[in-house]
């Protein structure tokens, strides 16, 4: 799939609060180090970085089942604190990231509440996973000299003209299209790239099962 | 010929800075009617029926697309556009797309620090500031999506070692952000002279629990959408960039979306047209 490697912590905290119609209690924090590639500086967070957040909240308050965030008592939910640390970068981040948070709230365990007198209690003996509507990955296509690349990495990515991702579920259907701007896109070129991310996408979906 | 009207409507309500009071006074909305703010008791019991009917059924197509300020599901909103008006500045734009309204301002060639420079073309800059005062992180994301629109057509080939930079600020947020945004900054670089390969023009799209596809949604309909996507068209009619907040059912909805995003940024590319030549000939006059 990917060469590089993502290490990511799911966090979860306990916050009282009123059960919200639409799952906004999402806190993403994309950690883009120097160490994972050249370009980053220390200090201040790359513009990137608040990009890749964003990206990855709009994602996943879209895959996640609000209810099954909810607590039975009290109208209180669970809200989720996810932060993704970049140990290398090797193109294609947009991708990986978005797979390894996938990967992430799939592998979180919620624990049991218990109310008592003393207030609310998290027993980790008994554990539950988080629901999901529906599982989405998105595959990424560099356009270069109007030939379509997938899953571009870095050296491939510094001479990209374009980028194209197709985002497709588990059935196997076109789910939407997100392209930067470069050069213009004709619809045989995106008809390319929605093919070839309908061909790939098993492959992902078989690897975040694991 | 509703195409042909629609066009015109925009174009009387264009305004211009160095132009006389009286023509601002009467940029009122006179010219574009809102068939919602007609009073139907009295037409439906005129003896004319002539008129009377025709509006009538417009006004219940109107009402089916249930859209709560009477627009059908392909209407944009009314579109004002103000040039030239900021001084220090390259050029300037101010573009109100019904209650949404952003201002752009250009700078450019200008200097570019040595750190960021490159050696040969110019580098493109987009800040953006939200409507709010606070620093909105919510905005900053939005920079890379501006910059990625604007910077395939600015011929930054001419300009190395030059920055190019585009402030947008968005005054008023009623939905169509990202459109607007795009839209105010390229009439900004057309007003700055900047070089361009050609026109960009954005246009969004939403598509409600209905299953409807509605054009140029409000706050409103984007915040009770399923999934609601920018389209940014250049002016020979290929796509320059597209970003979905959502997902579509398949991929005949969103190629519906992307055709109904593809007209309407074919009548803002008109508009702006006449805007830019309204204001060019008024120059001239002078």
């Amino acid at each position: 799939m990917v060469v590089y490697i993502h290490a990511i912590w799911g966090n979860f905290d306990l916050l009282c609060q009123t059960a919200l119609f639409t799952f906004r209690a999402l806190d993403v924090n994309v950690e883009l180090l120097p160490l994972c590639s050249g370009k980053y500086r220390p200090g201040r967070k790359p513009e990137e970085s608040y990009h890749l957040q964003e990206l990855v909240a709009q994602h996943v308050r879209r895959l996640v089942q609000p209810s099954s965030l909810e607590l039975e008592f009290d109208d209180m939910m669970w809200s989720l604190s996810l932060d993704i640390y970049c140990l290398e970068d090797d193109g294609n981040m947009e991708d990986a990231i978005l797979l390894v948070a996938i990967a992430a709230l799939k592998d979180t365990r919620l624990p049991e509440i218990l109310s008592t007198e003393e207030g609310y209690h998290a027993t980790k003996s008994r554990t539950r996973s988080i629901d999901f509507r529906e599982l989405i990955v998105p595959v990424s296509f560099g356009v270069v000299d109007s030939r379509v690349v997938v899953d571009p990495d870095s050296s491939e990515e510094a001479l990209c003209e374009a980028k194209v991702t197709i985002f497709v579920d588990e059935k196997g259907s076109f789910r939407g299209m997100s392209k930067s701007g470069g050069s213009v896109a004709s619809k045989d070129l995106l008809a390319t790239c929605s093919k070839l991310a309908v061909q790939r996408a098993p492959a992902l979906f078989s690897q975040l099962s694991n | 010929m509703k195409l042909d009207y629609l066009v015109f409507a925009w174009a009387a309500t264009v305004l211009v800075e160095k132009a006389n009071p009286r023509a601002q006074r009467s940029h009122s909305d006179a010219s574009f009617t809102n068939l919602s703010d007609v009073d139907l008791t009295s037409m439906k019991d005129s003896v004319d029926l002539g008129d009377g009917a025709d509006g009538l059924r417009e006004y219940e197509q109107k009402r089916a697309a249930g859209r709560r300020d009477g627009r059908e599901a392909s209407e944009l909103r009314a579109l004002k556009v103000e040039q030239d008006f900021l001084e220090q500045c390259d050029g300037s734009s101010r573009l109100a797309c019904g209650g949404t309204v952003v201002m752009a301002a250009v700078y450019g060639p200008i200097e570019c620090p040595l750190k960021a420079q490159l050696s040969d073309r110019a580098i493109v800059r987009v800040d953006v500031k939200g409507a709010s005062s606070t620093v909105s992180r919510s905005s900053k994301w939005l920079e890379k999506y501006f910059r990625e629109s604007f910077e395939p057509v600015i011929a930054t080939g001419m300009f190395p070692r030059s920055a190019i930079v585009i402030a947008l600020q968005v005054m008023q947020d009623d939905g169509s952000v990202l459109a607007t945004g795009i839209n105010a900054g390229m009439m900004a670089l057309v007003d700055a002279v900047v070089p361009l390969r050609s026109i960009v023009c954005a246009s969004s799209v939403a598509m409600n629990s209905n299953h409807t596809l509605v054009l140029d949604p409000t706050q409103a309909e984007q915040g009770e959408a399923v999934v609601h996507a920018t389209f940014a068209f250049e002016s020979g009619g290929g796509l320059v960039s597209c970003k979905t907040w959502g997902f579509f059912e398949d991929e005949r909805s969103f190629s519906n979306a992307a055709s109904i995003a593809e007209q309407a940024a074919g009548k803002v590319q008109a508009f702006l047209q006449i805007a830019s030549n309204r204001k060019v000939n008024e120059s001239h006059s002078i």
